[in-house]
């Protein structure tokens, strides 16, 4: 299932938002690696995919993404972003480029 | 030939058949005709939710302090005026429009409004952009795209003066895709809006070219399909109010 556009805007400028409120004290919060990537995220229990491009320190969020994505992630809300003592490790897959997959894993975990 | 145009360079003024030349010139009296009366209509017309949709465009541009944006079709300046805080000092900001009387409205209200400094003013076609190639970060045009005569070629314009990781932001009336919403909105535009055109604008012919320009503009899927066309990757459609506006953002990488 497909976000409404309205909604993966808001969730785009909330994340651009916390990446460029930590750039100014964590310069290396995002890892080069994710320069010109796109990643496919695959929500599990709310069946929502969507996909993340990043372009030097911006990321754009679609809901359809006309090529093949570099990596995939799939995993609840919760194990992606290490919420509280939810988040665990095994419960979040990953495929494709695992260098990308896993540095977009670190960003989500250190965004604030 | 383009979208617009036919093979004897006829395009569309609202629904008539006019010499592609003299769109530029009818477009230009209607501007100069509502220029005074610009804003005061937006906000009667869109019932101030005009402000959020530029909210909205402006949210998507993802802009960061030092950026070089361009506002095409700039007119009040109300785009330039919500990106220029978020330029910093490094930032540069370009104001520009077609239309002299619009432009000119807008320069002073932003500089009523405090912004100034590293914003320029550049009366500019939209279809011969006066930039060099990768120039700016951002582009925005609101409410501006369905006056241009042949939007292909601004389209391709506007690509050339993007950097590479780039992005067009165009705001623009479009096709309503909510249910049961056409009818209400057909009412809309060609009683009311021109009512209160005659009313406040003392000009009932500006706004019902406004309706009808509206409805020769091309809908969602087909203007992504131009910015495609155009060179433009990654476009994304956000629909706003049910369809009746919409935002399309292209990237040149």
């Amino acid at each position: 299932m497909k976000l409404p556009s309205v909604a993966l805007a808001a969730i785009e400028t909330a994340i651009n938002r916390l990446i460029q409120d930590q750039l100014d004290d964590t310069p290396d919060l995002i890892d080069p690696v994710l320069d010109q990537k796109a990643i496919c995220i695959d929500l599990e229990g709310l069946n929502l995919q969507f996909y993340m491009v990043f372009y030097g320190d911006v990321v754009t969020i679609m809901d359809d993404y006309p090529r093949q994505p570099d990596a995939s992630i799939r995993g609840t809300p919760l194990a992606l972003t290490g919420a509280g003592k939810f988040g665990n490790a095994s419960d979040v897959k990953l495929d494709g480029d695992l260098k990308v997959a896993q540095a977009l894993d670190l960003l989500l975990h250190k965004l604030e | 030939m383009t979208e617009n145009q036919d093979k004897e360079g006829f395009t569309h003024f609202g629904y008539q058949n006019v010499p592609h030349r003299e769109k530029v010139h009818r477009v230009r009296e209607v501007f100069d005709s509502v220029a005074d009366n610009y804003d005061i209509m937006n906000d009667l017309m869109s019932i101030g939710l005009h402000r959020l949709w530029k909210n909205f465009t402006v949210a998507l541009c993802q802009l960061r302090p030092g950026q070089r944006v361009l506002d095409l079709a700039g007119g009040t300046g109300d785009l330039a005026k919500r990106m220029w805080p978020e330029l910093g000092d490094q930032g540069e900001l370009v104001l520009s429009d077609i239309n002299a009387a619009m432009l000119e409205h807008g320069r002073n209200r932003l500089l009523d409004d405090g912004v100034g400094g590293n914003v320029h003013v550049v009366q500019a076609n939209a279809e011969m952009l006066p930039f060099p190639d990768r120039y700016f970060d951002c582009m925005t045009i609101g409410f501006g795209l369905r006056n241009v005569t042949d939007k292909a070629a601004a389209l391709r314009s506007m690509y050339h003066c993007l950097k590479p990781g780039g992005r067009l932001l165009i705001l623009e009336f479009s096709k309503p895709v909510a249910p049961g919403l056409n009818k209400i909105y057909d009412l809309y535009s060609f009683s009311v809006l021109p009512a209160i055109g005659k009313l406040v604008a003392k000009d009932a012919d500006s706004y019902r070219y406004l309706a009808e320009s509206i409805r020769m503009h091309p809908d969602q899927s087909t203007l992504k399909g131009m910015m495609e066309e155009a060179g433009f990757e990654n476009c994304q459609v956000y629909n706003l109010a049910g369809g009746i506006v919409a935002v399309h953002r292209g990237f040149r990488f």
